[in-house]
């Protein structure tokens, strides 16, 4: 997906324009990544830092959908916040009941589905995130996950058979 | 359930689960200004109501008839109204358009009002609630000037108990001092006194007129939680410099720390470093510049050194151009100017969002920017967007409203047209960028008229400094155009598929002038029938739709319409979606063949007879596996044609997946093609694949001389020869067997303790199955007097003695961490785990210097080399750091070493290596990244 750029806009309009629009989006995808909201709003600071220190590669590598650059930046962020809490032992499906309350509840529907993607493991998780959530090509996800297209493919594949297996036991169970 | 389902399913879920997780503009504003500064700050942990309830009843009461305060308009109002919505719809919440309604009515009735470009007045204006956190903010931002850290502790401190109570906020970031501080004023002095010291007798930090005062007076966790004062000097213009001070309550001299950022016009400078001085000085957000930032910068641009091939020249230019005097006597005032652009707009949603009294050639015009904003419903509202209306100043006559475009820049709304204009003079805009692309590929392809809007339909795609041009073909005798503009103009990448129309891309063609084939109807295939005509296609596709001999739709009596239902009706769904309807010509009548998606893995293909409605053919069609040509030809030609071109195995492998594959799967084939796994077998028209492994499963499929399946079988394997546990592991086999189940094979394992809550050791990873691995493994257990149960105090010594990273451990106590410990998947791929290092081989140190070796040879020389040798181990990409591992797809040990270079300076990751090394130092692979993160 290309996205054009508003001809004409400092960089300073750009960043702020893509705080508006991409803040949420990348809040979310920390927040599933490291089941913690804290962390999460920690790491979505540090992307916008990094965003602005590195826009201008953005330019010179040509790069033409910027969401998912910046995805890229939050994912690789989280990353090094996992890496210093490798010794957590945190259990990812409570993190979903540490949310603020809702506006309104999930449908019970939507809640299992949830608990599904959450107890992915990680590497589905990730894949099912960006490209069924955040909605990037399968390149883009490849990219921002630093894989290999083909390992990015087959690891799809797999995250939906778990997904679906999943989703089968729990309608089973229901 | 389809792909696509599963993808609307999880999107819905997230989005319905993770509705409270979003940003508030007040947020979003700080994210953006920590952002300019680098600086990261950690930010609170906002929970569930806490005493919304008791807090509801002490302030619940009714507005008295005495005017209310500000404040006191927060506590009565804007806080029970919030707690009642989080009461009622959950925390977090925004007031609705009436909420939000009564709280300006109530501010208005005591005497306060708000900008019209307040963001809360424009949400009323637009018949929208607001975030209320943010609405409590922005009514005690009006209240006490400033921002937070601006009010006095007090009001910092009213303020954050007023979260607090009411759940908002967890805990206090501000305090008051108590009888054993300094206090506020001796503080204050200590700062200032200091500051001058540091700084400068000419430095004034008292004088409010100069500088605007942050302070906070806070726990200092990062250093014992010692009781800490910061100032912060922010300048009210640009010619002042920013400065910190911040020192201990208890110690002030020796803990004293500062920083500064000063300006320093008197050297050479940008337009652009100007432009963002005036931003963080006066906010990003033009619109709210008093009139003295816009007369300062037209002044300070004078003098910077513009770049005409930059991109922001022209709106530097129309600043430097425009002048903006103070309004005089004479002068129509603000307020009559935004009356008068409003009443020339027209519309009544419009709000002001900018009015600045410009100068030009004498003319004084007032500039007053409108905003409607788009409907909140996602409606389109072809009167939505920003307008610049110019108002003479001395008639209050309307001279211009225009309304902002792709090719504006910001400038139009604070510089008058004819300066605009002339600040555009000689810069390019997009119909320049457009016909300069179109002109250097016509001088290319002197065949092509790229404007011809017959030929192309145009896309700018781009900005600033690169403008990529894209002219999309409507001919079928060409295909697209493309060219790069840069900003001077200059040309480069000119691309045009001149390839005449084939029968093999004259199917794509088609695609680029009308769409999507499932779309199109009848007419479109009956053209492309006609100019099929004349080609002779070589590759099946081609083949296949060059026989189609689309007939018109009104030939047949059964027209689309009735097709389809017929269509859905065969297919024994209720509901579903037809894409792909072509009326095909066969004997003795034509075809109609229709695809029908259900909630489905697959979908089905099925063949009508368009005369009489019989039901002539159904078959299945899986997306991205099955060939499209499936689609809209007919079955007894394609399956005679795909026999003759792609020969039977493909067809067997074909229909083997779709008989005993997994049709969820987006690939479902079976993986009867690994000759690792299967032999394969042709005898004439039947194709045997025959596991090679005792216990696999076998597979026979026979055609007829059409193509057609006769059978398709699954039976055990004959051979007697074991697998060997290479070709297991090859094969990813080992993904389907649940890891405690793994034969052992005697293999000497240590004996795992449950975890308190039940689960088991051992778990995100391949179990290893080598004896001597075991034998290692129990060795290492022994040696570092590690148990099951006594691995995390055991963690924190390896900690303690070898640090916190456990690449900097011994491998052993590595691995046994590995092995022992329940961790987040994310760290560890199933397919390799880590192994004890084999003596007698090169070991870690030897590795890393093997490593640098390796990136010496690939590292562009004009970088130099001193940031190879600056990379040091560490874990930033999938794989953790600095391990020895056995790689499933090696078979044999490798050595995989993420490499990093830390920058003190940008604090940030500058390059980064990752090089696989196998056991005697190797080099398997190796690859190199500049930029970190970026």
């Amino acid at each position: 997906m290309e996205q054009a750029a508003v001809p004409g806009l400092s960089r300073e309009q750009i960043l702020s324009r893509w705080i508006d629009l991409y803040s949420d989006p990348i809040l979310r995808t920390c927040y599933l990544y490291l089941s913690d909201l804290q962390q999460a709003e920690d790491a979505m600071q540090e992307t916008w830092i990094k965003a602005w220190k590195h826009m201008d590669d953005l330019e010179r590598k040509g790069i033409t959908n910027e969401k998912a650059w910046l995805l890229r930046i939050a994912i690789n962020t989280c990353r090094d916040y996992r890496r210093t809490a490798w010794f957590r032992h945190v259990d990812r499906r409570a993190a979903l009941d540490e949310l603020p309350a809702r506006l309104q509840m999930a449908e019970t529907e939507d809640r299992t589905m949830s608990w599904i993607v959450m107890d992915l493991p990680e590497r589905y998780k990730q894949i099912i995130l960006l490209y069924f959530y955040q909605g990037l090509t399968m390149q883009e996800t490849a990219d921002a996950l630093g894989l290999p297209l083909t390992t990015a493919h087959r690891r799809l594949r797999k995250a939906e058979a778990l997904l679906k297996d999943a989703l089968e036991r729990s309608e089973t169970h229901e | 359930m389809s792909n696509d389902m599963l993808k609307y399913r999880v999107a819905r879920a997230l989005d319905a689960e993770l509705e409270s997780v979003r940003t508030t503009p007040r947020e979003r504003d700080r994210l953006y200004e920590n952002a300019i500064g680098g600086r990261k700050v950690k930010r609170k942990l906002r929970t569930g109501i806490v005493l919304a309830m008791i807090l509801v009843m002490m302030v619940a009461v009714a507005v008295a008839a005495v005017l209310l305060t500000r404040p006191e308009i927060v506590e009565k109002v804007a806080v029970p109204m919030a707690i009642e919505n989080d009461r009622t719809a959950g925390v977090q919440g925004s007031y609705t358009p009436e909420q939000l309604a009564e709280l300006i009515r109530t501010l208005n009735e005591n005497g306060f009002t708000m900008e019209e470009n307040n963001s809360l007045m424009q949400a009323l204006q637009n018949g929208q609630g607001y975030y209320e956190e943010e609405a409590i903010m922005e009514i005690c931002r009006q209240a006490f000037g400033g921002n937070f850290y601006t009010w006095t502790l007090e009001e910092q401190n009213w303020f954050e108990h007023l979260m607090v109570e009411i759940g908002w906020y967890e805990s206090y970031e501000s305090h008051l001092p108590g009888p054993d501080n300094m206090k506020y004023e001796e503080a204050e002095a200590y700062a200032f006194e200091t500051l001058k010291k540091k700084y400068g007798k000419d430095l004034h930090p008292e004088d409010r007129t100069l500088y605007t005062l942050s302070r906070q007076f806070y726990l200092d966790y990062e250093n014992g939680g010692r009781a800490t004062w910061s100032f912060t000097l922010d300048p009210r213009d640009i010619d002042h410099g920013m400065y910190n001070i911040r020192f201990a309550d208890r110690n002030p001299e020796d803990t004293v720390s500062f920083w500064a950022e000063i300006p320093d016009w008197t050297q050479p400078y940008t337009g652009d470093q100007l432009m963002s001085q005036f931003h963080s000085v006066y906010t990003w957000f033009q619109g709210k510049w008093p009139q003295e930032a816009w007369r300062r910068l037209h002044e300070m641009m004078q003098k910077a050194e513009l770049d005409p091939a930059g991109m922001n020249y022209a709106v530097h230019r129309g600043y430097l151009l425009t002048g903006y005097p103070e309004p005089a006597a004479q002068d129509l005032s603000r307020e009559e100017a935004v009356r008068n652009a409003k009443e020339a707009l027209g519309k009544d949603r419009a709000a002001m969002d900018s009015a600045v009294l410009t100068e030009y050639e004498g003319k004084r015009i007032w500039m007053v920017g409108l905003v409607i904003h788009a409907p909140e419903d996602g409606s389109k509202d072809e009167d939505a967007g920003h307008y610049a209306v110019a108002v003479d100043s001395t008639s209050g006559k309307t001279l211009s409203v225009r309304k902002q475009t792709t090719d504006d820049n910001p400038s139009m709304f604070f510089v008058p047209e004819a300066a605009y204009e002339k600040a555009r003079e000689g810069i390019l805009r997009e119909s320049d960028f457009i016909r300069i692309a179109a002109e250097a590929i016509r001088e290319k392809y002197p065949e092509l008229n790229p404007m011809d809007e017959n030929e192309f339909e145009i896309r700018h795609l781009g900005g600033g400094k690169q403008h990529s041009i894209r002219f999309l073909t409507k001919s079928i005798r060409h295909g697209n155009a493309s060219a790069e503009v840069g900003a001077d103009g200059s040309v480069r990448e000119i691309q045009a598929d001149m390839t005449p129309a084939t029968g093999d891309n004259l199917f794509s063609r088609y695609g680029a002038i009308y769409g999507y084939y499932g779309d199109w109807d009848q007419s479109v295939w009956v053209r492309l029938s006609k100019d099929m005509e004349q080609l002779e296609p070589e590759e099946t596709a081609g083949k296949l739709l060059r026989m189609g001999n689309y007939p018109a739709e009104e030939t047949v009596p059964i027209d689309h319409e009735k097709a389809r239902e017929l269509a859905i009706r065969a297919s024994g769904k209720r509901t579903a979606e037809i894409n792909t309807c072509v009326l095909i010509g066969a004997e003795p009548n034509p075809v109609w063949k229709l695809r029908v998606i259900a909630d489905d893995p697959v979908d089905q293909v099925i063949e009508l007879d368009a005369v009489t409605g019989e039901v002539l053919a159904t078959d299945i069609f899986k997306t991205d596996y099955t060939p499209g040509y499936v689609l809209y030809s007919l079955e007894r030609n394609w399956r005679r044609l795909e026999l003759e071109t792609e020969g039977a195995v493909q067809m067997a492998i074909r229909a083997i997946t779709y008989r005993f594959g997994d049709l969820w799967l987006d690939f479902p084939e079976l993986d009867v093609s690994n000759p690792d796994e299967y032999e394969t077998r042709t005898e004439g028209l039947t194709v045997c694949f025959d596991g090679r492994w005792k216990g696999m499963k076998s597979y026979r499929v026979e055609f007829d001389e059409n193509g057609y399946v006769i059978r398709c079988e699954e039976s055990v394997s004959e051979s007697a020869e074991e697998r060997p546990d290479q070709a297991a592991s090859a094969s990813g086999i080992q993904d389907d067997i649940p890891m405690r189940q793994r034969a052992l094979d005697g293999s000497i394992i240590p004996t795992p303790t449950p975890q308190p809550d039940g689960r088991m050791w051992f778990q995100g990873t391949v179990y290893p199955d080598e004896k001597d691995f075991w034998e290692q493994f129990e060795a290492a257990m022994t040696e570092y007097g590690v148990t099951p149960d006594n691995l995390e105090e055991k963690v924190r010594e390896w900690m303690a003695e070898y640090g916190a990273d456990p690449d900097s451990w011994p491998d052993a106590c590595y691995v046994l961490t590995y092995f022992m410990t329940q961790v987040d998947e994310g760290d560890f791929d199933p397919d390799m785990h880590p192994i004890f290092p084999a003596e007698g081989k090169p070991g870690k140190e030897e590795m890393k210097q093997k490593a640098r070796e390796a990136f010496h040879t690939i590292a562009d020389p004009e970088m130099g080399s001193d940031w190879v040798d600056a990379l040091e181990i560490g874990g930033f990409l999938n794989s953790d750091g600095f391990n020895f591992r056995k790689g499933e797809s090696y078979g044999k040990p490798v050595w995989f070493l993420n490499m990093l270079a830390w920058n003190e300076e940008t604090e940030d990751w500058e390059a980064k290596g990752y090089v696989q090394l196998d056991e005697d130092g190797n080099v398997l692979y190796a690859e190199l990244d500049l930029y970190g993160n970026g």
